[in-house]
């Protein structure tokens, strides 16, 4: 374990000195202009829509990842569906090269910030509350997560899209890290919510 | 060569499969969906129906409990369940509002588990925590209508919500309360069961006077609350007839027990 514990430490710390070694894969060092997207992801899940879709960008050395996305969710037993923006950051500390233009991060780390857009939700309290009322914001989670990710490149340099990736994440979100504390008697599972999705990586 | 065939078919077809069957509640859309299973929805209309087929105007004495502002007390909320399961005397259960915190749905779904392990009936009452986000239609499609009624015997039971500051029109609803209430003839006593009590800052103060006549008047013996979590025992806060009774956050590991024997009402606090 001890070896273990000591081999990814000097993997991360090779990795943070070197930058990254998949240059091929991602696409912070093109030489596209910097406000055009980096990729493209679709996802399922993950308290930021049944299906949200978006637009994303990757930055410090292709390490790190945030996207823009809309998420819909259909009103099921009540009479309105729900719109959520979210802005998701993910950092994975290691790739690894795998053959046949496979690459995986085994490790992301990040967090969700999801707006919910709908006259039920505040942001701040309405004035109509004493101070202090509600602490927190109906309209705005945080939604943080583990997960890991494995991509494929596809077709050649000069097509569009040069990798997909598909990824899993195992989330939670602030309010029910709160609902955790201080009750025993729920399980951890039961604040734990599974999502995947893909990207299409330019 | 059959075995391993046949580990491999189970690794790669069944096991995935199981795995994603059991994991499909974990597919989380939003914290604040409405999205219910069948057996979570129209609980206050099964429950109604539970209660009136025991019989309970037939029997002599019958007994009911009451705990309040369940928000994020599992711990509690278990210990109140094994509480109310052993005492086997028990006909039914309320709450009085404040079932969740934020009002999100998996919270609803939390207290919901755990209010299903117990062995007998439940009803509840809206609070102004349910409401939030999109509490008061997950309430709606969990429980149903914030105002309703209940008759056993020749009691009368009102649930009514009174979470004023949660919504843009009237509440509580005097209209609802009144005709509720007005048949008189047909009852011999009432019980009032909502969250915020009159006399609290967030009781629309303007309908405060008339909520109180109309109690007085049509043979409101308690009026049941919660929404202050300390317990206050039942008191004659307005001096008329009518005993106003803070039952406490389950928190304070308490409920109320209730015992109705034709026209006498019994009022007991229970510590778990």
């Amino acid at each position: 374990m001890k070896t273990f514990i000591k081999y990814c430490l000097l993997l991360f710390i090779a990795n943070a000195s070197f930058g990254a070694y998949a240059q091929d894969s991602h696409t912070s060092d093109t030489d596209r202009k910097w406000y055009i997207p980096d990729h493209a992801v679709a996802q399922f899940a993950g308290n930021i829509g049944l299906i949200s879709a978006g637009v994303g960008y990757s930055y410090l050395h292709d390490k790190v990842q945030t996207d823009i996305m809309y998420g819909f969710v259909p009103a099921f037993e009540s009479n309105t569906s729900i719109h959520i923006l979210t802005a998701k950051t993910a950092w994975h500390p290691w790739s690894v090269d795998l053959e046949k233009g496979y690459l995986l991060e085994p490790l992301r780390l990040g967090t969700g910030i999801s707006y919910s857009y709908g006259p039920q939700f505040f942001t701040s309290l309405p004035k109509r509350y004493p101070d202090k009322y509600y602490w927190w914001a109906s309209s705005l989670r945080f939604t943080p997560f583990i997960g890991t990710a494995i991509s494929k490149k596809i077709g050649r340099d000069a097509t569009m899209i040069k990798r997909v990736q598909l990824y899993g994440e195992l989330g939670t979100t602030d309010l029910d890290v709160v609902s955790k504390f201080g009750n025993k008697h729920l399980p951890i599972w039961d604040i734990l919510n599974l999502a995947f999705g893909t990207k299409f990586i330019f | 060569m059959y075995l391993s065939y046949f580990r491999k078919l189970a690794i790669t077809v069944c096991l995935p499969l199981l795995i994603g069957v059991s994991a499909c509640e974990k597919f989380e859309y939003s914290p604040n969906e409405v999205r219910l299973d069948e057996s979570e929805q129209d609980l206050t209309r099964k429950n109604l129906e539970k209660i009136q087929a025991l019989d309970l105007d037939k029997r002599t004495t019958f007994r009911f409990a009451v705990i309040s502002d369940t928000q994020r007390f599992y711990d509690e909320l278990d210990d109140a369940v094994d509480a109310l399961n052993n005492r086997n005397d028990l006909d039914f259960v309320i709450i009085t509002g404040d079932i969740t915190d934020f009002g999100q749905t998996k919270e609803y779904r939390w207290i919901n588990d755990r209010m299903q392990k117990l062995k007998i009936p439940f009803l509840t009452v809206i609070g102004n925590h349910d409401c939030v986000g999109n509490g008061k239609k997950i309430y709606q499609a969990m429980y149903g209508p914030y105002d309703y009624t209940m008759n056993i015997g020749r009691n009368r039971f009102v649930f009514i919500n009174t979470n004023s500051l949660e919504f843009d029109e009237p509440v509580p609803d005097l209209d609802f309360f009144r005709k509720a209430l007005q048949d008189t003839a047909n009852f011999d006593q009432a019980f009032v069961l909502s969250h915020i009590p009159p006399f609290d800052a967030d009781f629309d103060k303007s309908m405060e006077e008339e909520f109180n006549r109309i109690s007085n008047q049509s043979k409101v013996k308690v009026s049941i609350h919660g929404h202050q979590h300390g317990y206050r025992e039942p008191r004659k806060y307005y001096g008329d007839a009518v005993d106003y009774l803070i039952v406490g956050s389950v928190e304070k590991r308490g409920y109320e027990e209730i015992a109705v024997t034709g026209r006498q009402i019994e009022l007991k606090r229970i510590l778990f």
